[in-house]
């Protein structure tokens, strides 16, 4: 069983691909009961028609095996309906009066047109939270745009720092790093929703634009030009006041070390280390902060050196043992055998459906004495419509007359494919 | 309306970027936040930029933005002595951040009542147990473990690159803050105390855009390659006055982009019709998109092809974030008055909620030291016994 934290808060995901699912599943972590509200007869981004890269070999529908919707979806109930049909926007609303906060995704003004607007979920549900994640927010001029995590990246300005100097800005790659930190702020908003109910009565609105849920986290960069007055430019892995620090390959193909030493004792350490004692002696024009400064080309030179003859794990290991930052650069290959991970049971066996058993990535924190588990695996399309609408009233009769009209439904195929058509 | 968090008491102790960020996210949504720090200023304090860049404890950016708020108190945990206030100071508070060294977060932890007292969350890069629970690492270095550092980098076989200065280490602290808001919630609901471990590492790695996912379940170890002309428009483009970030490959926005730039007939072409046609005629396609993006502004092309619902925003830089009209029409900035530096442009609130957000000056290191203990029942006496042996400042 999960972490109780949250138990008898009911949480209603009618998100998709991973910033909203992920905040919801977070949610889930700590006990909430969380249930999801997948798109049918229309396939959500996660669930695709033909076997692509994210999806692997294997028996079972395609859209199982889908490594995007399969990361972020555990512990929840799994539904999907078609919430545009009569008995489906029912169904969705009678979800709507047993539930404590609604987490949807969609570009701004999509789900007032599908008739689930703040007004009328608020006159339906007064207790009810609903927290919309459009990518620039609710409210504004860009109301209605969309974009994916790198557009999002782009307008807030992490693009214009990530990257090394002198490297064409075409070959910075997107990043979809607001799909990481949206379900972050997706779980403060809920539950800052709930605290507020505790005393009003009533369920507030979340607009939460994703640029500025994550924009926060550029406080450095920002601080340059407000204080300074300098626009930021890509620094690479360089920090204009700590040398070394930098990035290094290593002896085994494809593979890199960090190192950084912040103050004299480090450097003293990483020295050491090296073979070379003296270079942290007084005297030493390496031996002080503002010498290292003035030679950053050639102790980077040093430690290029060093690092191109050893494994990244292991020349890792050895300078952390002298006390010096430094960790690989670690590909997933590189994390399985970490003694740290292992050590702490963080990779987490689950059985997934059409897959076995694999070694899951673990929780994002551990806790006493009720901590994280997998208490359900990723749910199949569907998996528990039959549960969820009998706890809300329904007869058998009723569920499959639900099913009958295409209301709900457990799988996709041509037939259910054909219905988007119609 | 008061603030969401009104009334909740939250303490923070080791003045780390990390553990700023995450009692922050309390403090200006109307928490009571106690900033526990050591005289000298900690990594929060320490970190450039700074006005001016004249390097100075009140005046840096991460404590200008991630300290709002609070009300600071200069007090070495380190000691007994100061151990003992810090117990006063938890007697009533729902929540304890902290990040120190391992050692000291046990003893940290020991001064909380297990029954009575706040749940704690503490942060640190590795954890607090297990093989790795001493390392030193910084923001760099713990990103690196991620996996995300492994695939972020310029091409396929180049070095790969950190995130923006302190982006993953604001992550930690934000989910540090997420998981507090739920053991908080669960202690006043259950009566039940947590005690919450966050591993930086863990966080990130954890996180939905885990590299790791891929290689569980597809075997594959990606890496970034820059520029993509297997399927296109992804990543940066060039325009007239600098770049836009496409994300258009997929069917339909493929559709709406040549529809955008007023050739729809490409949809049908076959040379870009089907992905292994389309893999081998970036260069075709660049005719046709190069001359339209290039005499089109960021804000052109931003606007015009979003009319087509075409996923592509303008790529900002620092000076220009704050003047972008979504930004301004929100609020997504803001303007403290802080008493030593004037008033600094910050980032505004991480969701909008009515009337649940504000963000107040940050403290002077200490500023709050005579308010708190005189609160706690400290005497001049004792305050001065204190002070003078070193265990305020």
């Amino acid at each position: 069983m999960t972490s109780r934290a949250l138990a008898g808060v009911r949480v209603i995901d009618l998100a998709e691909v991973w910033a909203g699912p992920f905040g919801a599943c977070l949610l889930g972590d700590m006990g909430a009961d969380v249930i999801k509200v997948e798109s049918f007869p229309r396939r959500s981004l996660t669930r695709p028609l033909q076997p692509d890269a994210r999806v692997a070999d294997g028996p079972g529908p395609v859209y199982e095996r889908v490594d995007s919707q399969i990361q972020g979806n555990r512990n929840k109930r799994h539904m999907a309906m078609d919430f545009r049909s009569e008995g489906g926007a029912e169904a969705l609303r009678r979800l709507l009066a047993s539930a404590d906060v609604l987490i949807e995704g969609f570009a701004a003004g999509a789900i007032d047109r599908a008739g689930f607007g703040w007004e009328t979920v608020h006159a339906l549900a007064p207790r009810l939270s609903m927290i919309s994640m459009p990518a620039w927010g609710v409210r504004g001029p860009y109301s209605g745009y969309v974009a994916l995590g790198s557009g999002i990246d782009a307008s807030v300005g992490h693009v214009s720092v990530r990257g090394a100097p002198g490297e064409p800005a075409e070959d910075v790659p997107g990043g979809f790093h607001t799909d990481a930190t949206s379900p972050i702020e997706v779980v403060f908003a809920a539950l800052a929703a709930l605290r507020r109910r505790e005393r009003t009565g009533e369920g507030s609105f979340v607009d939460l634009s994703q640029a500025e849920g994550f924009a926060w986290a550029l406080v450095g960069s920002l601080g340059e030009w407000q204080l300074a007055g300098r626009v930021p430019q890509p620094l690479g892995n360089r920090d204009p006041h700590v040398v070394p620090h930098g990035c290094y390959r290593a002896a085994v193909p494809g593979h890199w070390v960090t190192i950084a030493a912040e103050t004299d004792a480090q450097w003293a350490g990483l020295a050491g280390a090296l073979g070379h004692a003296e270079w942290a002696e007084d005297g030493h024009p390496w031996a002080s902060i503002a010498g290292r400064l003035g030679a950053r080309e050639e102790i980077d030179a040093e430690l290029a050196a060093y690092a191109a003859a050893r494994d990244h794990v292991e020349a890792a290991d050895e300078l952390q043992a002298a006390g010096v930052i430094a960790a690989p650069v670690a590909a997933p290959s590189t994390m399985l055998p970490s003694p740290q991970l292992q050590t702490r049971g963080w990779f987490t066996p689950v059985d997934q459906p059409y897959f076995g058993t694999r070694l899951f990535p673990g929780f994002l924190w551990q806790m006493e004495p009720d901590g994280p588990e997998y208490e359900r695996r990723s749910g199949l399309i569907g998996e528990h419509n039959a549960e969820v609408l009998t706890e809300l009233g329904y007869g058998a009769d009723e569920i499959r007359a639900l099913e009958a009209a295409h209301a709900i439904g457990d799988h996709y195929d041509a037939e259910t494919d054909a219905l988007l058509g119609t | 309306m008061e603030q969401p968090l009104a009334g909740m008491r939250v303490i923070e102790v080791g003045g780390t970027i990390a553990v700023a960020a995450a009692a922050k996210q309390f403090s200006d949504f109307g928490a009571e936040v106690v900033k526990v720090e050591v005289a000298s200023g900690g990594e929060v304090r320490r970190t450039p930029p700074f006005a001016d860049d004249r390097p100075h404890l009140d005046t840096g950016a991460y404590h200008l933005s991630l300290d709002t708020g609070k009300r600071s108190i200069a007090l070495d945990v380190a000691t007994p002595s100061g151990r003992e206030v810090l117990g006063r100071l938890c007697v009533g508070a729902q929540l304890l951040f902290l990040q120190l060294p391992p050692e000291l977060t046990q003893r940290v932890l020991a001064v909380v009542d297990a029954e009575s007292g706040p749940s704690t969350v503490a942060i640190s890069p590795h954890g607090l147990d297990g093989p790795y629970a001493g390392r030193v690492e910084n923001d760099m270095s713990m990103f690196a473990w991620t996996t995300r550092m492994y695939r972020h980098s310029i091409s396929e076989d180049g070095e790969p690159l950190r995130y923006g200065p302190n982006v993953p280490t604001i992550q930690v602290g934000a989910t540090a803050a997420a998981v507090g808001m739920g053991v908080a919630w669960g202690q006043a609901h259950d009566g039940t105390r947590r005690d919450v471990d966050v591993s930086g590492v863990e966080a990130l790695a954890g996180n939905v855009d885990t590299g790791y996912i891929d290689w569980v379940l597809l075997g594959t170890e990606r890496r970034a390659r820059g520029r993509l002309t297997e399927n296109y428009p992804i990543g940066n483009y060039a325009c007239k006055d600098g770049y836009v970030m496409f994300a258009a490959t997929l069917g339909p926005q493929f559709q709406r982009l040549c529809t955008a730039i007023e050739h729809p007939e490409l949809v049908d072409d076959p040379r870009f019709n089907e992905p292994i046609a389309k893999s081998q005629h970036w260069a075709d396609f660049m005719e046709y998109l190069g001359p339209w993006l290039e005499v089109r502004t960021r804000s052109e092309v931003f606007h015009e092809m979003q009319q087509h619902r075409v996923m592509v925003a303008p790529v900002l830089d620092m000076s220009e974030v704050t003047e972008d009209p979504q930004a301004k029409a929100r609020g997504s900035f803001v303007q403290v008055a802080q008493p030593l530096v004037g008033p600094v442009t910050i980032h505004g609130a991480p969701f909008q909620m009515e009337e649940a957000w504000e963000a107040r000056p940050s403290p002077r290191l200490g500023e709050h030291n005579a308010a708190i203990l005189d609160a706690l029942g400290y005497s001049r006496d004792e305050q001065i016994a204190l002070f003078r042996a070193g265990v305020t400042g």
